[in-house]
């Protein structure tokens, strides 16, 4: 067992009726006040992952253990330790954001001046004061994600669980989401594990990473190790004339040559020297460094915006969007 | 621990008496047809005299009727909110808090209480401006309250049963149009049992709504509550049924 380690899980498997194995063999372990992601295109098992990490659902096979307590067995005890916003939107339309917040606090077991301060401090820390008796159907897509963020954090969890929390949001609310759960993580000490299937997300928010396709982790570690586990750069040089040919072990190909390179201000120019030793123009050159992308491509064989997303997931992600606005 | 149970309990049912607030218009549109049976079709048979309601005119002997009906006509499409619930992330969000699955079934079911009392309310108004004579006890009339909560509860689990098993909204719509109608007519809600063909009697002894309603009449018109626990033991006796059954069924519907 990892030091420090507040999750662990150890052969998860989760075949749905039919024979479907959304998880397949999945280990893991999270340690204390990291932000841990799991990442994959729909259907990779993440969110799956993440029912049964929160005792939504329970797995065909396998061990978690949450701050010592095992699931399933101690479900009521993990329950009081997390907080969890799930993809979908949590909070209810039809009551304000108070009354939201009013919900979580007592199914918590919280009441009178303890409740009254805890939920000043989270609508304080998710910048909702303002907004606190509006219904919640009237608020902005980012709103709504802080207010189920703040509803998640109104026990103080060990663990904040957060499924795609970005999905559908523009980009100014994206990142003020990203800023929230980076100042979360540094100030309060919590643990927080996320599904995303945004890789820069991954690399803006993460401190482990753990890639997931077709049920299995491919690869885990941090963004960086990640990163380097494939070259570190692309370098794409294309020529003035669109022929094919090959130069010292270089393939052009219509004119253009990709190459992958580890040490790419050594190399681009040592090729650009064999070229015009070759007497072909160059037109454009650039050099691309590796994103966490290509890391998911070199483990899946495929682009995660390839994935075949099928209707109910497209169908999911859309609802979210509309009611996200 | 049963203090802990009894204050979650009241959180779901503050959280759906908030939604109710919000909501007010939803509260009269729904009062309109109880208030239409009243109106028209109890005048009309009152002034038929074809059915036997003894030394009672008609009209106060169907206003507890329609009062019950318009309980389970709200009540038995309730778990369509749960529905709504599941597709969204409320419902989630509701399992993974510290909360038995039991508990949340029964909290909504008794949060459609809520929804009863208020349209209970506007009725009693209505029957009280049309001159219907109530029996004069102010206790027996507010009793009729907890009978209200305990019979929209029952059919609200009732539905939330028929949700977990149908999933989706068209067909807890469907399913619960399929139910209204027979559960009223086979009840004593607009003609006394003693006038029923045989066979109707039996499926009017196990139709919750005759025990629902034979509490109401006595309350309020007749003041003659012999049976009265007989009466509440079958009323609460489905209540806790459906609620257990509809909390076995949640465990499956997230899968």
């Amino acid at each position: 067992m990892v030091e420090d380690s507040v999750l662990s899980v150890k052969n998860l498997v989760k075949t749905y009726k039919g024979g479907v194995r959304a998880v397949n063999d999945v280990s893991f372990e999270v340690r204390r006040n990291e932000v841990f992601g799991i990442v994959g295109p729909n259907g990779a098992g993440k969110s799956t992952v993440m029912k049964i990490l929160v005792t939504l659902i329970a797995p065909t096979a396998g061990r978690v253990s949450i701050s010592g307590l095992e699931r399933p067995g101690e479900d009521p005890g993990i329950r009081k330790l997390i907080g969890y916003v799930p993809q979908d939107i949590s909070s209810d339309g039809s009551l304000t954001g108070l009354e939201n917040l009013v919900l979580s606090a007592r199914l918590h077991g919280l009441r009178g001046r303890e409740m009254d301060d805890r939920i000043d401090r989270v609508l304080e820390r998710m910048d909702l004061k303002r907004a606190e008796d509006r219904l919640t159907s009237t608020y902005s897509g980012g709103m709504v994600r802080k207010l189920e963020i703040a509803q998640a954090l109104i026990n103080t969890p060990k663990i904040l669980f957060l499924d795609e929390p970005t999905v559908g949001l523009d980009p100014a609310a994206r990142d003020a989401i990203w800023k929230q759960i980076m100042s979360l993580q540094k100030s309060s000490g919590t643990t927080i594990i996320i599904t995303t299937h945004y890789m820069e997300e991954v690399e803006a928010l993460c401190d482990t990473v753990a890639i997931m396709n077709r049920g299995r982790i491919v690869a885990m570690g941090t963004p960086e190790r990640l990163k380097g586990m494939t070259s570190k750069a692309k370098i794409v040089i294309e020529l003035k004339s669109g022929k094919s040919a090959r130069v010292a072990g270089m393939r052009i190909n219509g004119g253009v040559a990709r190459i992958e390179s580890d040490h790419p201000d050594v190399d681009l120019p040592r090729y650009l020297s064999l070229l015009y030793a070759k007497g072909l123009a160059v037109r454009s050159v650039s050099v691309k460094e590796a994103t966490l992308d290509d890391v998911f491509l070199k483990f899946t064989g495929r682009t995660i915006g390839e994935t075949d997303h099928g209707w109910r997931s497209a169908k999911k992600t859309r609802n979210t969007m509309r009611r996200l606005g | 621990m049963i203090r802990d149970g009894m204050y979650k309990l009241y959180a779901i049912i503050a959280a759906e008496a908030r939604k109710l607030r919000h909501d007010k218009l939803d509260l009269l549109t729904r009062s309109v047809q109880p208030i239409l049976w009243l109106l028209v079709f109890g005048e009309v048979f009152s002034t038929l005299k074809v059915i036997p309601t003894g030394s009672y005119t008609y009209l106060q002997f169907i206003a507890p009727g329609i009062l019950g009906q318009s309980v389970l006509f709200i009540a038995i499409f309730f778990g369509i909110n749960m529905v709504w619930d599941k597709e969204s992330g409320v419902l989630s969000k509701l399992l993974v808090s510290p909360i038995s699955r039991f508990s949340i079934v029964f909290g909504k079911a008794l949060s459609a209480g809520v929804r009863g009392v208020a349209q209970a309310v506007v009725l009693l108004v209505v029957v009280v401006l049309i001159g219907i004579p109530l029996y004069p006890n102010a206790l027996f009339t507010l009793a009729v309250f907890p009978v209200i909560v305990l019979l929209a509860a029952l059919f609200a689990s009732l539905s939330m049963v028929i949700a977990n098993v149908f999933r989706t909204r068209e067909r807890v719509m469907g399913f619960g149009q399929l139910l209204t109608m027979p559960l009223f007519f086979t009840s004593n809600a607009l003609y006394p049992i003693s006038v029923m063909p045989v066979w109707l009697q039996y499926v009017s002894a196990v139709n919750p709504l005759t025990y629902g309603v034979d509490l109401l009449r006595g309350l309020l018109i007749t003041g003659n509550l012999s049976g009265w626990w007989i009466d509440l033991a079958v009323l609460l006796g489905y209540l806790l049924v459906f609620s257990f059954i509809g909390s076995r069924l949640m465990k499956k519907i997230l899968e």
